[in-house]
């Protein structure tokens, strides 16, 4: 496993890590590589180091991975242009796999995201052809009718449940200090509201039908989905063709903080890589030389633009 | 991508008020208007000192980025670290580590650090932010066995800004444990002028008591988890999503730092958030209540520009 700093993006805005399979070649033209995504206001190394942990986990088993700063975040600057959250966050992707097709690294794409990043990931699958696989954690979710009963029910019947909420009625949460301006913007879209479920049927179905993999993860602490089964139920309609894998940890909160949990999180997603995704270099020959790529071992300083004088 | 010209910020009346800041030998000077909020972009321009009024020349320069990441030490062993050279040439010489805090408060903290030291280097000051082993982009999944490895880290971290930077002494910077990083750092560096402490940790038992506290609150919190989760379900040594060796703990619980900085010459600059307090060690007192204790806002992003605007003020008075 080696590790690398890379600067891409217009201007070389963004800050990012690339982690490569050390010691072995990969198939460039077949094995992808996988881009996180992070949410809200986080930082490359994601949630408890939960991205470090997946990249070198992942890299270990012979996928490229990249980790990075959105825009505006972190080491990252700001594009320049004034354009919403959302379009902000596309294109960072974009430059990101951009930054690997460059670099000969991968040609095709897998990418995770928690929260705001799952929706990103969902929507930059959507339209880039490039993207095979879709990994969400707390995803796209809608409530139904079941998910009440199976969220509510237990709370009702919880002893230290009802005590709980006592204790948060009688000692009010003091509030935080306020995200500024931009910030805020940021926040408030992430914060918005779902796509309405036709959209989101037409648009799984339109992943499905390219062949996309999509690994939904929920976890009980997301809030919004209750039981294992609340996916595949609200989205029935939609016809995946063995592309979608669903999990739910019922245990882990949003954030997976703890090791025990990260490690199972880790370890799932894993098997469903190796599971979906070759990563033995190709017998084919496709008319052109199949491509392989071997990891570097030097370090490389990142070379940030600098006034010019 | 070519930025604009704008009209000149504030930074010049700074740079009339300020006759101690260096001049360039030409006669010529920069100022610093801001395009972006975080400062990330700058346009300068130069005006000729003698007709400054008159005719002033103006030439813009592009500038994209102003922070520099690398990876520093032996293979297996780096340190992510993220250098901001001064966004000025109208610099003071003198470098800054900024040591981060412990576990979920360094997530809180990131986004705060990166504005003080975009801040610092606004005012002249070369600024090196790093993560420790075994945390954030640095190698490793283990963190430190020994608080002075934690120590050892900042002063690799000053040792890469001095090779990096021309400085003629370094300031030691950090937020709660970072701050106690800080002090332990610059009692050890030959170069030391200062100590810059942001509710620092003086006493390890106290603060190893809280972070216990919270990691318990944490467990039983049913908004976080559906159901109370046992002690036995995070692993030895965890703490609020951070693992660390018995050992750290033990040395935590047992420091206790002393109010005063021993080594003479060295400035320290103190500032505790919230409420004013009868604690006679602080040489500074502002900022917003960040909640340390409560355990709703342990994810919470640290946002203080009103405290992060005191500290580069002081330690830029301080330093004079």
């Amino acid at each position: 496993m080696n590790e690398e700093l890379h600067r891409f993006g217009a201007g070389g805005h963004l800050a990012g890590i690339v982690t490569l399979p050390g010691g072995r070649q990969h198939n460039v033209a077949d094995t992808p590589g996988v881009v996180f995504i992070t949410a809200g206001l986080m930082h490359k190394p994601g949630p408890y180091r939960l991205y470090v942990r997946l990249a070198r986990t992942l890299a270990a088993s012979g996928f490229p991975c990249l980790r990075f700063d959105l825009s505006g975040i972190g080491e990252s600057g700001t594009g320049g242009d004034a354009e919403d959250a959302e379009s902000v966050a596309l294109r960072d992707v974009g430059d990101a796999m951009n930054k690997l097709s460059a670099e000969n690294i991968a040609t095709r794409f897998v990418l995770i995201g928690l929260c705001s990043g799952a929706e990103v990931a969902h929507r930059v699958a959507l339209r880039d052809a490039r993207v095979c696989g879709v990994v969400a954690l707390d995803g796209f979710i809608l409530r139904n009718a079941k998910y009440y009963l199976w969220h509510y029910l237990p709370r009702a019947l919880s002893v230290s449940k009802w005590l709980d909420f006592i204790g948060r009625r009688l000692s009010p949460r003091r509030s935080g200090s306020e995200p500024e301006d931009e910030e805020q913007t940021a926040l408030e879209f992430w914060r918005g509201p779902a796509p309405p479920r036709a959209q989101l049927e037409k648009e799984f179905t339109q992943l499905a039908a390219r062949g996309v993999q999509q690994f939904y993860i929920f976890s009980g602490g997301s809030g919004d989905c209750s039981y294992a089964g609340q996916f595949r139920d609200v989205f029935r309609r939609v016809r995946f063709n063995d592309t979608l894998t669903v999990h739910f940890n019922r245990d882990a909160d949003h954030m997976y903080i703890l090791d025990a949990d990260r490690r199972q999180l880790t370890g799932a997603i894993s098997r469903w890589m190796q599971q979906r995704f070759s990563t033995a270099p190709s017998t084919r020959r496709t008319g052109a030389a199949d491509v392989y790529r071997t990891g570097t071992t030097s370090p490389v300083r990142l070379a940030g633009r600098r006034l010019h004088e | 991508m070519q930025y604009p010209y704008m009209a000149v910020s504030t930074s010049i009346c700074e740079t009339f008020l300020n006759p101690k800041r260096d001049i360039e030998s030409a006669g010529s000077f920069h100022v610093l208007p801001r395009l972006q909020p975080w400062g990330y972009s700058y346009a300068h321009f130069e005006i000729p000192r003698s007709d400054c009024f008159i005719r002033p020349k103006i030439a813009f320069y592009r500038v994209n980025m102003l922070i520099e990441s690398f990876h520093s030490g032996a293979p297996g062993q780096r340190r992510y670290c993220s250098l901001h050279r001064p966004a000025t040439r109208l610099t003071r010489g003198i470098g800054v580590v900024l040591c981060p805090p412990l576990g979920h408060e360094y997530y809180r903290a990131y986004r705060a650090y990166v504005k003080l030291a975009q801040a610092l280097s606004q005012a002249g000051f070369a600024v090196l932010r790093f993560d420790y082993l075994g945390t954030g982009d640095s190698d490793g999944e283990e963190t430190h066995a020994r608080l002075d490895d934690w120590v050892q880290d900042a002063l690799h971290a000053a040792h890469d800004l001095e090779s990096s930077e021309d400085t003629s002494a370094i300031v030691f910077a950090g937020l709660r444990f970072g701050g106690t990083v800080a002090s332990l750092a610059a009692e050890r560096h030959p170069h030391a002028a200062a100590v810059l402490l942001w509710d620092d940790i003086v006493d390890g038992r106290r603060y190893l008591q809280e972070l216990e506290s919270l990691h318990r609150g944490m467990l039983a919190d049913q908004e976080r988890f559906p159901r109370r989760r046992g002690a036995s379900e995070s692993a030895p040594g965890e703490l609020l999503g951070t693992r660390y060796a018995r050992r750290f703990l033990e040395e935590l619980g047992n420091l206790s730092l002393p109010k005063a900085i021993a080594r003479p010459g060295i400035l320290r600059l103190r500032m505790r958030s919230g409420p004013a307090s009868s604690d006679d060690a602080v040489e500074m007192q502002g900022g917003l209540d960040h909640g340390w204790h409560d355990g709703h806002r342990m994810e919470e992003s640290l946002v203080d520009p009103d405290a992060i605007r005191t500290l580069v003020s002081r330690l830029n008075a301080a330093l004079a």
